[in-house]
């Protein structure tokens, strides 16, 4: 693979236009990494904003032998949107529009750099929004989302990315443009739309998303409750869904958590109890009255200490940013956080989360708990002062071990974050070399030249390994 | 060697069978028109590691191997090509584990639908995906052809289901693609690209799949509609108006005529066609009240909703006895399967009609209207070869029809033998063009049900 030379910005320049092709300082230092702690380098930063220019510069990038990496808000935090070796970045930030919307069949055609929750505002008068509701919704784009098959607090009842993308128009590595599935979600012959969702820029350059859009409930009703014990709340998360009930959302927050999302926000959260758990249902009248009384009933049986019911829309935020501000709350403890993100089955959640604590009190670092219960999405939340001698040693460490006791319980790498560079050497954890030889054989179907955001997700074979060092910051 | 010896070199002779009669009875599926090639031997499997040795002896000698499974497909996918080995999956039928507190479920490729269906409602549970031919069709079969039915307005299409498989490729090897939590963004998704692949790229052996709480017993609305267009803007109403149907099929006078001449059913015959709809949940009463409306505000001209499971599943039964009634005609019949967005159902049923009558061949409709949907069929006198060109001719136009009223030619039959010089009208040459690199990617010979799909 290449570096980025003057000639490769000529071309890029002669594509776009000077001032969308930016080799400066700035651009360069900006978009070297994501929002993880990995740092890359980028060669050059372009920023297209029609799906001819994406192919134009795909095009650029292979006549000279570039690799290139596609950029949506870079929020990611597994390092995919990470520039390795001075590859291409590929801003989608611009193409941003909503292209058309279908009330009747439900779907939306938009660019890869509308931002997820402007598609949800700019679909709200019809009644509609789109499912997938990740933290990070005010900043990260909808390309992104496919790419990494993002997920959020509802996705537990409504389904993470993948469920709600219909189609995707791609550009391929090789400047072939194609269309992956098709307004009635079946395209016809092999269907790639799934292969293509969570490829996090492998398999090409998401230029057009149909989106499923979803009917905004009739009622919704918010309900907070605390405990004791985190066993006591877990076990309230298997009891509800064991009852046949799929709450919209089912989160949970740990001590250290409430108290530093309360330092933050006054919600009146109880900064004693051992756990909290967030629940909503959603649905008509009716039935969330229903769910309300059996959820608040289970919660009564495990124990659990106060029951709060939003009475009203401002409260029902207020618990809501309580949830979703719990990372930016983490800056009051210490400078620094490393937010890990595995899945684990439902019933082994007190076990892993028992496990958590020990491993990150034995290595002397605080460990905060926000997480998708309902779904078994663990969010452990490591705080820390990098500053302190030693203390990324011990991070890492303990980040490790937090991923293995997950996968041997029967969990997964990733729960919505992605592998990125991350956890790609863990990858092997998972996967047999088979398995990751038929995800690498996938991979170059849809990429023959081997440029597209390359390093990423698949762990290189043995014996390449020198070629593909990974960068300070990274972790394994 | 030849193919045989390979064979039994690798496999107990139980699992050989080489009888012409035997294996010609393993060699076609349901697809009326397709002619299926003249399979070598059968081979039935009793677990993965007899696929593996299947894939063993087939490349040692060559020959081309095509999966089966219960063989009710209904466009050739399962059917035989010249000297290929059938692998036909049905004693690998065991339902392996329920997982209650993570509502999945272990299975074999081989079990029928309708027996994983019952095996998972002991635990409370409930498996959505459910074609017609539920009774009689496999897992294997359903994933490969990803197939939908009657729930799939409200709960999705086989796709939606399948969450992790084991899968047997060309070169023997056996790959684990997808996961057994609820989430999971870890590597590659190789799970969708094995779903309605049809056999061209793998043999699954093992499938996790999602379940959910068994629903409540629905309520049911029944509207007749004097014209089409009508029935048309009743769907679109309904929709529009945020409701969430769990079942809505609709049945065309033609469909209506041949049903009541066999069962006797007092239906109304001089309606246009009949709508049914369902509804469950906590809401079921007041929503199926608030859709037989949006029927009577667009000009039905009866409708009827009742609250009593047994009373709704009569009307039901009116749809599902659609094909055995005009089964009992003797003649042959041919089922399409396209889908169009919702507002131009009433066009392409309208236009279905007009190219029955054009070619002079009986063409009854019934479909899923809830996803736009439809299955006309063909019901011709196979033995008259002028009355096999109409039907051909016909079966072209209404391809062309779903596809210039923006739909699809394949909606959940797949595309097997049978719609394959269709293909390059919906997909533009480079995709298939790439379509055929991953097939080459994952069965770089060529050996796994050829000339299939793509
Ligand atoms: C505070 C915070 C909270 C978060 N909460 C959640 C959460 O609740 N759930 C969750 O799932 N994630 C969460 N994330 C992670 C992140 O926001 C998501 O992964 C998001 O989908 C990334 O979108 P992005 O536009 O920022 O993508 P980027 O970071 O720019 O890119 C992510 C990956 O997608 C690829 N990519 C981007 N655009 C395209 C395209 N058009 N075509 C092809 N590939 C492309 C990139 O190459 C990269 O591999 C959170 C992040 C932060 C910082
Ligand atoms: C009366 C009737 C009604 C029907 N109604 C519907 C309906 O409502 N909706 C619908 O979608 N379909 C319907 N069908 C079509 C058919 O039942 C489905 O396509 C079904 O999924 C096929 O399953 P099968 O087990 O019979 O597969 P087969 O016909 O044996 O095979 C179908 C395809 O799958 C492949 N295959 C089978 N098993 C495997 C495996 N283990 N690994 C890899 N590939 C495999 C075969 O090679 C072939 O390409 C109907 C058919 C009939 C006869």
């Amino acid at each position: 693979m290449n570096a980025v030379t003057p000639s490769v910005v000529d071309d890029l320049r002669t594509v776009l236009g000077a001032d969308r092709v930016r080799t400066g300082s700035t651009e360069l230092g900006l978009y070297r990494r994501d929002a993880s702690n990995i740092e890359g380098s980028a060669g050059v930063v372009c920023f297209p904003e029609t799906t001819h220019e994406v192919r134009e510069v795909v095009r650029v990038a292979g006549r000279h032998g570039v690799p290139f990496v596609a950029r949506g808000s870079g929020t990611g935090l597994a390092g995919g949107a990470t520039p390795i070796g001075g590859a291409i970045v590929v801003v989608l930030t611009r193409m941003n529009h909503v292209l058309s919307v279908d009330p009747v069949n439900r779907l939306a055609w938009v660019e890869p750099g509308v931002l997820n929750l402007d598609l949800s505002r700019a679909v709200a008068h019809l009644g509609l929004h789109f499912a997938p509701d990740p933290s990070s919704q005010q900043s990260c784009s909808i390309g992104g989302n496919v790419a990494n098959n993002s997920g959020g607090p509802h996705c537990l009842a409504d389904g993470v990315t993948s469920a709600h993308v219909l189609a995707v128009e791609v550009v391929l590595p090789d400047g072939d443009v194609v269309v992956l599935g098709g307004e009635g979600g079946e395209g016809d012959g092999l269907d790639l739309r799934g292969a293509f969702v969570g490829s996090e820029g492998m398999c090409g350059i998401a230029t057009r998303i149909c989106v499923r859009l979803t009917q905004n409930p009739s009622d919704v009703r918010t309900m907070l409750f605390d405990f004791d014990t985190v066993e006591d709340g877990a076990r309230t998360v298997s009891a509800i869904i064991a009852a046949g009930m799929v709450p919209a959302a089912l989160e949970m927050m740990d001590r250290l958590c409430v108290q530093a999302v309360e330092a933050y926000i006054h919600a009146g959260l109880p900064t004693e109890a051992a756990a909290v758990l967030l629940v909503e249902v959603a649905g008509p009248p009716h039935g969330v009255a229903d769910d309300e009384r059996r959820i608040v009933e289970i919660a009564r049986t495990h124990r659990c200490r106060t029951v709060r019911v939003a009475q009203d829309e401002a409260e029902r935020a207020l618990l809501w940013k309580g949830r979703k501000t719990a990372f930016g709350a983490v800056a009051r403890i210490k400078p620094n956080y490393y937010l890990h993100d595995t899945v684990v089955p439902r019933r082994a959640l007190p076990a892993v989360l028992e496990q958590v604590y020990e491993i990150a009190d034995r290595h002397g670092i605080l460990v905060m708990n926000v997480f998708h219960a309902g779904d078994g999405n663990l969010h452990p939340l490591l705080v820390f002062d990098k500053r302190e001698p030693g203390m990324m040693e011990k991070v890492h460490a303990a980040g490790d071990e937090i991923v293995r006791v997950s996968v041997a319980a029967g969990g997964v790498l990733s729960g919505e974050h992605g592998i990125g560079l991350e956890k790609r050497d863990l990858m092997p954890l998972m996967f047999g070399p088979a398995d990751l030889a038929a995800q690498a054989a996938l991979r170059s179907a849809f990429d023959t030249t081997g440029l597209a955001n390359p390093t990423k997700v698949l762990p290189s074979p043995a014996g390449c390994g020198d070629s593909h060092h990974l960068p300070e910051g990274a972790w394994i | 060697m030849s193919l045989l010896d390979e064979l039994r070199a690798r496999l107990p002779d139980d699992c050989i069978q080489a009888d012409p009669d035997v294996v010609a009875a393993y060699a076609q599926d349901r697809a009326l028109f397709e002619r299926p090639g003249t399979a070598a031997v059968l081979v039935m499997p009793r677990d993965t590691a007899d696929v593996v040795a299947t894939m063993a002896a087939a490349r040692a000698a060559g020959a081309p191997v095509v999966t089966r499974g219960a063989g009710t497909g209904l466009c050739g996918g399962a059917n035989a090509v010249d000297g290929c080995v059938i692998l036909s999956m049905h004693r690998m039928d065991r339902v392996l584990h329920v997982d209650d507190a993570n509502r999945t479920v272990r299975v074999q490729p081989g079990v029928l639908n309708g027996a994983l269906k019952r095996a998972v409602a002991e635990h409370g549970l409930f498996y959505p995906p459910d074609p017609a031919s539920y009774e009689i069709s496999s897992i294997g079969g359903n994933i490969a052809t990803n197939a939908g039915g009657l729930c799939c307005v409200r709960y999705g299409v086989t796709r939606d289901y399948v969450m992790g498989l084991e899968v047997v490729l060309a070169s023997g090897e056996v790959i684990h693609t997808g996961r057994h939590t609820i989430k999971s963004t870890a590597g590659l998704d190789l799970t969708g690209v094995f779903v309605g692949s049809e056999g061209i790229l793998g043999v699954v052996t093992e499938a996790t799949l999602k379940l959910v709480p068994l629903p409540p017993l629905p309520c049911t609305a029944v509207a007749y509609f004097a014209d089409l267009p009508a029935a048309g803007r009743a769907i679109l109403d309904i929709f529009r108006a945020g409701h969430e149907p769990s079942l809505m099929e609709i049945v065309d006078r033609r469909c209506l005529e041949q049903v009541n001449e066999v069962y006797h059913m007092d239906l109304d015959t001089s309606a246009a066609c009949l709508l049914l709809i369902q509804s469950s949940g906590d809401r079921a009463v007041t929503a199926i009240e608030a859709m037989a409306r949006c029927c009577l505000d667009q000009g039905a001209t009866d409708v009827l909703h009742v609250t009593d499971p047994a009373e709704g599943d009569m009307f039901v039964e009116v749809r599902r006895r659609v094909w055995p009634a005009f089964e009992r005609l003797g003649t042959a019949m041919l089922p399409e399967d396209v889908a169009v967005p919702r507002e131009r159902l009433a066009e392409l049923l309208a236009g279905i009609v007009a190219i029955g009558d054009r070619h002079r061949i009986d063409l009854p409709t019934v479909g899923h209207a809830g996803d736009g949907n439809m299955h006309p069929v063909l019901v011709f006198d196979g033995a008259d070869p002028d009355a096999v060109a109409r039907a051909e001719a016909a079966f072209a136009d209404i391809v062309a029809l779903a596809l210039s009223l923006g739909g699809t030619i394949a909606a959940e039959h797949g595309i097997g033998t049978l719609k394959r010089r269709f293909l390059a009208d919906e997909i533009e040459p480079a995709h298939l063009a790439w379509q055929h690199r991953v097939k080459a990617t994952f069965d770089p010979t060529g050996m796994l049900n050829p000339g299939k799909a793509i």
